[in-house]
């Protein structure tokens, strides 16, 4: 990685940024099964605004926003949503990740919604903890273990 | 007249393609690679394919062109013959 960039203007504009760059990969996450979007753009996104963050205030800030401590669970938090929500409606007496079978709510198409969404966030999740850990240890030195 | 659009986009892509292969600098040539991949972008959502499209704008817009130029960063800037 190259010598920190040291111009306030790149400075301020990447913080100010950051945090609406956040929301709008939180709200294609949120909005995932109605719109365009879902759990991998919303991850990467989150990860994109980590990576300005590394690219404007250096590499140390970002990695002291997601710690490796913090991104290693992350990175299997998505294949375990997987699998609890999929043996959760096998259990239910549906198929692998048949949603209509889990008798949380009256409305199927409302348990249905609810579920997807929380497959989206594991999804997410762990989309954003590998894109910046793929990040981390290719921006960083030989011996830098993340 | 959104032919038009999808004309002058099109062009813009293969000329992008064609500066990309061609380019020896490398870092002129990962950031040409961004351009195309926006213009991918944008092809992709005139498909009616809005989904590809986000997807094509944060990763080969965003993320892979980083790649590129950390890995440029890493070894030599200029292409050898």
């Amino acid at each position: 990685m190259p010598e920190l960039f040291e111009d306030v203007i790149v400075r301020t504009i990447a913080r100010l940024l950051t945090p609406f760059i956040q929301l709008f990969a939180l709200y294609i996450l949120m909005h995932g099964h109605a719109t365009p979007g879902g759990g991998f753009q919303a991850g990467v996104i989150m990860a994109a605004s980590f990576i300005l963050i590394a690219i404007a205030l250096g590499l140390q800030e970002a990695k002291d926003r997601v710690k490796q401590k913090v991104r290693l669970p992350m990175e299997s938090f998505g294949p375990l949503t997987f699998v609890v929500i999929g043996i959760i409606c096998i259990a239910c007496g549906g198929y692998y990740l048949q949603y209509t079978t889990v008798p949380l709510l009256p409305s199927l198409q409302a348990v249905g919604a609810i579920l997807i969404s929380a497959v989206e966030v594991g999804i997410g999740v762990t989309v954003m903890a590998m894109v910046t850990t793929i990040f981390f240890s290719m921006a960083g030195g030989k011996h830098d273990t993340n | 007249m959104i032919w038009l659009l999808n004309l002058a986009l099109l062009i813009l892509l293969v000329i992008t393609a064609i500066a990309v292969v061609v380019n020896k600098d490398l870092l002129a040539a990962a950031i040409t690679f961004s351009v195309y991949s926006f213009i991918m972008a944008m092809l992709y959502t005139q498909l009616n394919a809005p989904d590809v499209g986000l997807a094509e704008a944060a990763i080969g817009a965003g993320a892979t062109t980083v790649l590129f130029i950390i890995a440029i960063s890493k070894t030599a800037r200029r292409e050898e013959d």
